[in-house]
């Protein structure tokens, strides 16, 4: 047979003490109290544990919290409720306030393309963002079309029928390798063309007759 | 008129916590009123008496309330939650704060031989009594008595905030009890019966 624990009969025991006096109980448990402590004690316990929480009860009921903790800890909690409903636009006002020197440094972009767009000869600015080559000067509309149609009658050549064809495309962006006569064409033209033009346009020409001289 | 107030005193506690994590003031003033006092006597009683203390501990932990109320299990009762983070707070304070010195106390509390009986004599005040016999004893023995005792929680409850088997609960309570029948056996009007004879 298993023997028994009494100290399980103790642990019990302590729920019963504030509900039951000794005479309340049950047979078994009179038996197992009897074993353990006694019914003396068990009395004696008991009156001691109804002392002691009257006394607790008591002392509880007397209890009493600082006048102003609640107050402070309402004022915390709506300092709070404000402060979560100012971060949101601080927030969003810093993280603007961070990309300032982006938008400023867009703006000086801007102003400075601006400038150079209006100070800068259009001649540099059309080279500079198409890679093409101007029209030459001296060819009128009506020469002009006839390149685009990728026909043009040399202009020596008058007595014969005899025509060539050069690309409509300029021969420096193309890569197309220049014929004796095109190279001879395009020289003249640029030449024709600097006399003319301002000094601006007679740079590049210059340059373009270099590029194309050493093609 | 076509929105009625909510009526805070009659809403459970865990229904008071939802609404004070929606930042709602009036539910937080309602779940203090009802437990500000419990907490400030159990702080009190853990504390040893020390009242200041004990009042700064309820402000924390109304505080803890305040700032993160979404720690709060809602798979348990609010009451034993709110309790097992109090109870949590005394533990780190006896760890922190004369560790040493409530070992010392409770050695020389615990054996009720040592006291002498004109000292016992001496006390005369039931209550002052009482709370110097839980003083000395040991954090987890007064917790759990004070808890039982004080707050009326049951053995199982006790066990889920102090995070304990059962029949331990049980046991520290019992032998703490035992120990307060030996502390205060002046009261006893059968013991006074036997020294008068």
């Amino acid at each position: 047979m298993k023997p028994e624990n009494p100290l399980f009969a103790i642990e019990d025991f302590e729920e019963l003490l504030l509900n039951k006096t000794y005479e309340e109980l049950d047979s078994e448990l009179k038996i197992k109290i009897e074993k353990t402590i006694g019914d003396e004690k068990y009395t004696e316990l008991r009156e001691l544990a109804l002392r002691v929480k009257s006394q607790m009860q008591e002392d509880l009921a007397e209890t009493k919290p600082q006048p102003g903790t609640k107050q402070k800890l309402l004022f915390s909690m709506q300092q709070k409720n404000k402060t979560a409903r100012i971060a949101v636009p601080v927030i969003i006002s810093t993280l603007f306030m961070k990309r300032i020197p982006a938008y400023y440094l867009i703006i000086v972009i801007l102003v400075f393309a601006g400038v150079m767009y209006f100070y800068t000869p259009k001649a540099t600015i059309f080279h500079t963002f198409t890679g093409k080559m101007s029209q030459p000067l001296n060819q009128t509309p009506d020469t002009r079309s006839r390149i685009n149609t990728g026909n043009i009658t040399n202009a020596r050549d008058t007595g014969s029928k005899k025509s060539t064809t050069v690309s409509r495309q300029p021969a420096i962006a193309t890569g197309i390798p220049l014929t004796s006569f095109n190279k001879q064409l395009l020289e003249n033209t640029i030449l024709f063309a600097a006399k003319t033009c301002s000094k601006t346009v007679h740079d590049e020409m210059s340059l373009y007759t270099g590029l194309i001289m050493s093609h | 008129m076509f929105f009625p107030r909510p009526d805070y005193t009659a809403m459970s506690d865990e229904k008071l916590m939802s609404l004070i994590a929606k930042k709602d003031t009036k539910a937080f003033s309602s779940l203090y009123d009802r437990y500000s006092v419990k907490m400030l006597f159990f702080f009190t009683r853990m504390y040893n008496g020390n009242n200041e203390k004990a009042q700064d501990a309820v402000q924390d932990l109304f505080m803890k309330l305040v700032d993160f109320p979404e720690r709060f299990d809602v798979s348990r009762k609010f009451s034993s939650w709110f309790y097992s983070v109090a109870a949590n707070m005394c533990k780190n304070e006896y760890r922190r704060y004369d560790n040493k010195k409530a070992d010392q106390i409770d050695e020389e509390f615990l054996s009720v031989d040592s006291l002498g009986t004109e000292e016992l004599f001496d006390l005369s005040n039931f209550r002052d009594d009482l709370y110097q016999a839980l003083a000395s004893l040991s954090y987890e023995h007064r917790e759990s008595f004070i808890l039982r005792y004080a707050n009326d929680f049951s053995v199982k409850e006790i066990a889920a905030i102090v995070n304990c088997p059962e029949g331990t609960a049980k046991s520290r309570i019992f032998y703490t009890l035992k120990f307060l029948s030996r502390k205060l056996a002046i009261y006893n009007p059968k013991q006074e019966k036997d020294h008068e004879t």
